[in-house]
């Protein structure tokens, strides 16, 4: 895996586990973009995305996750967004993202989603 | 000096331009004018978000009143219309009332004090001056009596906003952006002075299908529809000055 910049592990064979920290902004989007690119050329087809941390979700955080899903769906991966504090969660909803992204509660049901035990 | 007890009643300029109550506004004025009144006077109360098209009204009658010699005075101007009329300079050609029971003082219709806002910034349009201006209004929405998502969203309008004007407004990075923030009951009024290019976040097509811009790879572009989704009203206008006024409402239940 080339080198990611956010808290990440493997969590099985093609399953990826990445933490954005408190802020998904301008500041960061960019690197995101990147760490979720870097993923699926290192033939990674899920990416678990724990936003349990996360206190702050920018319009460019949010464009870092729909601009690079498609990359994973059209492998038959995903990425797949868990632990989603309340705030975070409205932004989607306001989006109408909810139903796009593929969301679970816990680290635990994520895994399960991507077809993993 | 013309005392008020001698003069028409005012009109009151509607806050939904575009049919009947506009008609019937300058039917009004129409009527008015007809008796070569000394003064005419305008009641602004329902003026709680003053749009461009406010403002042209206003300019627009007044250039009526004068052609016959006649003044204009605003009665009940809202802080947000003050506020406006402030910042596109032309404050000082009208002039204002708070009731009719007051008469008319001859003061220009705009006293600095009461354009105050309840909260007033000044950033440079780059990435660390917009974060540290988006903690000090964090700072100010803590202490404010609206449910947490509603901070929340205000904040993120705050940054969306001031980011757009940053990255897209092609604006000299040296020049502040201005903002001003005023609560009102179950209401934040917030207003952006900036001195970038031209550009009507209210007016432009923006709005995005997620699956469209999935498969598009679309990552940016995605400010501007957020915050009219979280917006409950928005108006735009640009000054004479060149300076962009973007004003947003948002309000909550008490």
């Amino acid at each position: 895996m080339e080198k990611c910049s956010f808290d990440h592990r493997v969590l099985q064979d093609d399953v990826f586990l990445i933490n954005p920290g408190k802020t998904l902004d301008n500041s960061n989007a960019h690197e995101m973009v990147q760490a979720l690119t870097n993923a699926q050329a290192d033939g990674f087809r899920f990416v678990i995305m724990d936003l349990a941390a996360l206190e702050f979700l920018s319009s460019a955080g949010v464009g870092s996750l729909l601009g690079s899903v498609d990359l994973f769906r059209e492998r038959d991966g995903d990425i797949i967004l868990c632990n989603v504090p309340s705030p975070i969660m409205h932004i989607l909803t306001v989006l109408d993202l909810t139903e796009f992204f593929t969301i679970r509660p816990n680290e635990q049901e994520a895994a399960v989603a991507c077809g993993k035990e | 000096m013309p005392s008020t007890l001698k003069l028409n009643a005012a009109i009151p300029v509607p806050a939904e331009l575009g049919g009947w109550a506009e008609d019937q506004f300058e039917e009004r004025v129409r009527a008015t004018l007809k008796t070569s009144p000394p003064t005419v006077l305008l009641d602004c109360a329902a003026l709680q978000l003053v749009t461009s098209r406010h403002i042209e009204l206003l300019w627009r009658t007044r250039l009526r009143c004068q052609r016959g010699a006649t003044e204009v005075r605003l009665q009940n101007p809202t802080r947000g219309l003050m506020r406006i009329l402030t910042i596109l300079d032309l404050a000082e050609l009208f002039y204002c009332t708070p009731s009719p029971s007051d008469g008319f003082s001859g003061r220009p219709a705009i006293d600095p004090g009461s354009t105050r806002a309840n909260y007033q910034d000044k950033f440079l349009p780059i990435a660390g001056e917009i974060v540290s201006a988006s903690e000090r209004f964090d700072a100010f929405l803590a202490a404010l009596p609206a449910p947490e998502l509603t901070r929340f969203e205000l904040r993120t309008i705050f940054y969306e906003v001031a980011s757009n004007i940053s990255q897209h407004g092609g604006i000299n990075e040296g020049i502040p952006v201005a903002f001003w923030a005023e609560v009102g009951p179950g209401r934040v009024m917030m207003t952006f002075a900036d001195t970038g290019r031209e550009y009507d976040p209210t007016a432009a097509e923006v709005d995005f299908v997620a699956r469209t811009a999935a498969k598009q790879r679309r990552i940016r572009g995605f400010g501007i529809p957020m915050v009219r989704r979280m917006a409950d009203a928005m108006s735009y206008i640009r000054g004479a000055d060149g300076r962009n006024i973007l004003t947003i409402v948002k309000t909550w239940s008490l």
